[in-house]
């Protein structure tokens, strides 16, 4: 027999996610429906009849009226147009009692297409802390449909919710109410609108009580001059936790990386088995699961800032300034997202309901300085920066890790600028009609599972593409063999090795010779794992000209390349396309292999713009 | 959009784009709009900006006067110049 499947239909901030949370537990799947990049989120859930019923929790909209992708498919579901497996039984609508006046139009909208229906008056603790008390019987009296008062946040009080999915189960669907012929959209709204107005009155629900801390909160955080100064602020203290946070489990994911590759490297019998684990998977999976706890750390921000109300303002601030560039101010969260690694920011594209800024927004994202990054910057500073300090504060190595930053946003702003020249389609202003929530505490167990749930994806979508081209990047620098009297490094016999000889006169121009080159193809896997080749390489060439002690990989590269070299290669990597899995991302969230070619394409030419530049401008001032 | 009640009298198209922060005023209809203003309109409907509803102006952005943010069916709403322009208000008298 098929499951049985209920919908939760609700607009956003409704707590719709944390209500299907709290039905289904940890017992959830994401994914993609066929054929858009919508997230389908799908759970289950064990009445007390023991029934067994497949939960759908559908896009946030505010109505049946859809004017995006991810509204459009929520709508065409609970019109049974969508996927044949996701064919509702009943709908749950979720309403928000805190502000009945608004949230009742679309339940009233729902109940109109004549599939048995539960109404589950959310949030009734934040409504009675304001001195609302919506009486759930006279409701359901007025609706003509069951109504369940639900605290979501509190797992407790969905169960009778829960007896109430299992008796409209067992209804069966009336004919949907026919609307009358001339009405048009919009006065159809109107006529909803006052419909609810009356169901209030007549229920004896009070009107609707603003919330005080929210307009007091606002006064200070949204105050006219301040208010960009504040977000500023916020953000500046989220990248300072992002990175000191991080440095301690960093280091024990590393030792821990280190230790199972040592347990792998002693274990297994010496031979290509035993290189490819050791240097190919372990220490290729191992640097990119080394940037973890930033990820969640940021991810934790994120959260913080969605979930308490934060988010929606801040988008509301950036808005004119976004806009003045060619993005708008939904933008910032997956661009934030991509200063911890531009994966999970290209696929936090998906709220940008304007496609073109939405694609906009996915092109830039690997320009954002993403933590992989970071171990190439601190190298290379370290080889080639003096450590200075003037005026007792500013440190020369600091200032240029900030220039690095910088230069990154403001590329990324050029960028954009280009693309207005450019037309990619779509509508370039896009209007901003977003609710801005009443302040609420985060939910600890929402956002567990929400932390949960982001790095699986991550893990699940990133691990396996990293897991395989780390396999294949080891293979092209290991194969063929270097025979025994070969005189050089044993990589630059290997392919990788020759398509860096055969690269070299690309890159003579911008100062970079078969070493950097060579360096740079296993850095496609992930930038940092170019931190590691450089090592190889200088390893094994250095090795014989050094008498006293072993040098550093810094002291060798110093002593190697010119400050110009050194300076083109930190510019060379503000740009450089150089993690294949971020572009992979990119095909799957366009659909298809032109945008990531477009995007790897400029990246590259602008990689190499830079770095020619100041190459020829540093060789040029030091005469 | 054209069926939507233009205002009369003197003080006629005042948009909410005119009105100061504080000021509170009447939704009495929709200004011109280009091809993708119907999905502008309905998207302000489905947020509650629908004609004869209360609405006040909580935030304003001193640059400019937009983006906005304005009370309307107990929820804040933000909108940006082309949203505001278009939304035609009467004013409360006080």
């Amino acid at each position: 027999m098929r499951t049985p499947v209920v919908a939760l239909a609700g607009s956003p901030n409704t707590g719709k996610t944390a209500l299907f949370n709290a039905l289904t537990g940890a017992r959830q799947k994401t994914g993609n429906y066929p054929g858009v990049t919508v997230e389908r989120k799908t759970g289950e859930l064990t009445t007390a009849a023991g029934r067994t019923v497949r939960m759908l929790d559908l896009p946030g909209t505010y109505g049946l009226t859809p004017v995006s992708p991810d509204e459009q498919l929520a709508v065409d579901i609970l019109q049974d147009k969508g996927p044949a497996d996701d064919r509702v039984d009943v709908i749950v609508a979720i309403a928000d009692s805190t502000n009945l006046e608004r949230s009742l139009r679309f339940v009233l909208e729902l109940k109109h297409l004549g599939k048995p229906i539960v109404v589950a008056l959310n949030m009734m603790d934040l409504a009675a802390r304001r001195g609302l008390h919506p009486d759930p019987a006279a409701l359901e009296k007025h609706l003509g449909v069951p109504v369940v008062p639900t605290v979501a946040v509190h797992h407790r009080r969905v169960d009778k919710l829960i007896q109430a999915i299992d008796k409209a189960l067992d209804q069966p669907s009336l004919s949907p109410a026919t609307l009358p012929e001339s009405t048009g959209e919009l006065d159809r709204l109107q006529d909803l609108n006052l419909e609810v107005k009356e169901i209030l009155a007549r229920s004896g629900v009070p009107a609707i009580a603003p919330h005080t801390w929210t307009a007091r909160i606002d006064r200070i955080l949204l105050q006219p001059y301040l208010s960009g100064i504040f977000l500023l602020l916020i953000l500046f203290i989220i990248f300072q936790a992002v990175f000191s946070w991080a440095e301690a489990p960093m280091e024990w994911i590393e030792a821990g990386i280190a230790l199972l590759g040592d347990l792998a490297g002693s274990t297994l019998p010496a031979g290509k088995i035993h290189d490819l684990v050791v240097d190919g998977i372990i220490a290729g999976v191992g640097s990119v699961l080394v940037f973890l706890p930033q990820i969640i750390l940021l991810f934790f921000f994120i959260f913080l800032l969605e979930s308490s109300g934060y988010m929606m303002r801040a988008a509301w601030i950036l808005d004119k300034g976004m806009a003045r560039i060619g993005l708008q101010g939904l933008s910032l969260v997956p661009l934030l997202s991509s200063f911890a690694c531009a994966i999970p920011g290209i696929m936090a594209t998906r709220t940008i309901k304007n496609p073109r800024h939405r694609l906009i927004t996915t092109l830039i994202a690997p320009l954002m300085t993403c933590s992989a990054r970071l171990p190439v910057y601190v190298l290379l500073i370290g080889a080639f920066i003096p450590d200075r300090t003037f005026a007792g504060v500013i440190n020369l190595q600091g200032m240029v890790m900030f220039g690095l930053f910088l230069a990154a946003i403001l590329s990324a702003v050029g960028v954009t600028a280009v693309t207005r020249l450019v037309g990619t389609g779509g509508r370039e202003r896009a209007p901003m009609m977003i609710e801005l929530p009443t302040y609420k505490w985060p939910d600890p167990r929402n956002l567990a599972l929400n932390l949960w749930q982001r790095v699986k994806i991550f893990l699940n979508r990133a691990g396996k593409l990293i897991l395989l081209i780390s396999m294949a990047l080891w293979v092209l620098s290991t194969y063929p063999e270097a025979p025994d009297d070969w005189p050089e490094p044993d990589i630059t016999y290997s392919l990788a090795g020759r398509i860096g000889k055969t690269m070299e006169p690309v890159l003579q121009p911008i100062g970079f010779d078969w070493r950097i080159a060579t360096g740079l193809i296993p850095g496609f896997a992930a930038r940092e794992v170019m931190v590691g080749a450089m090592g190889t390489v200088f390893a094994v060439e250095d090795a014989e000209d050094e008498e006293g002690g072993m040098l550093t990989l810094q002291e060798k590269m110093r002593r190697a390349f010119p400050l110009a070299t050194g300076l083109a290669l930190l510019a060379w990597y503000i740009f450089s396309p150089q993690c294949l899995a971020t572009f992979a991302v990119m095909k799957r969230e366009t659909n298809g292999w032109k945008w990531p070619l477009v995007g790897f394409c400029y990246m590259l030419a602008l990689a190499w713009g830079a770095a020619f530049i100041v190459y020829r401008t540093t060789l040029w001032l030091s005469g | 959009m054209q069926k939507q009640v233009q205002p009369s009298g003197a003080e006629a198209r005042i948009c909410l784009s005119d009105l100061a922060k504080g000021e509170t005023a009447t939704i009495s209809g929709y200004g011109q709009t280009d091809s993708d203003g119907d999905l502008i309109v309905r998207r302000l409907f489905e947020l509650g900006l629908m004609p004869g509803e209360k609405l006040q102006v909580a935030h304003k952005s001193p640059f400019g006067g937009t983006p906005v943010a304005v009370n309307v069916l107990g929820a804040l709403i933000g909108l940006s110049r082309q949203e505001a322009d278009l939304i035609l208000v009467e004013r409360s008298t006080p």
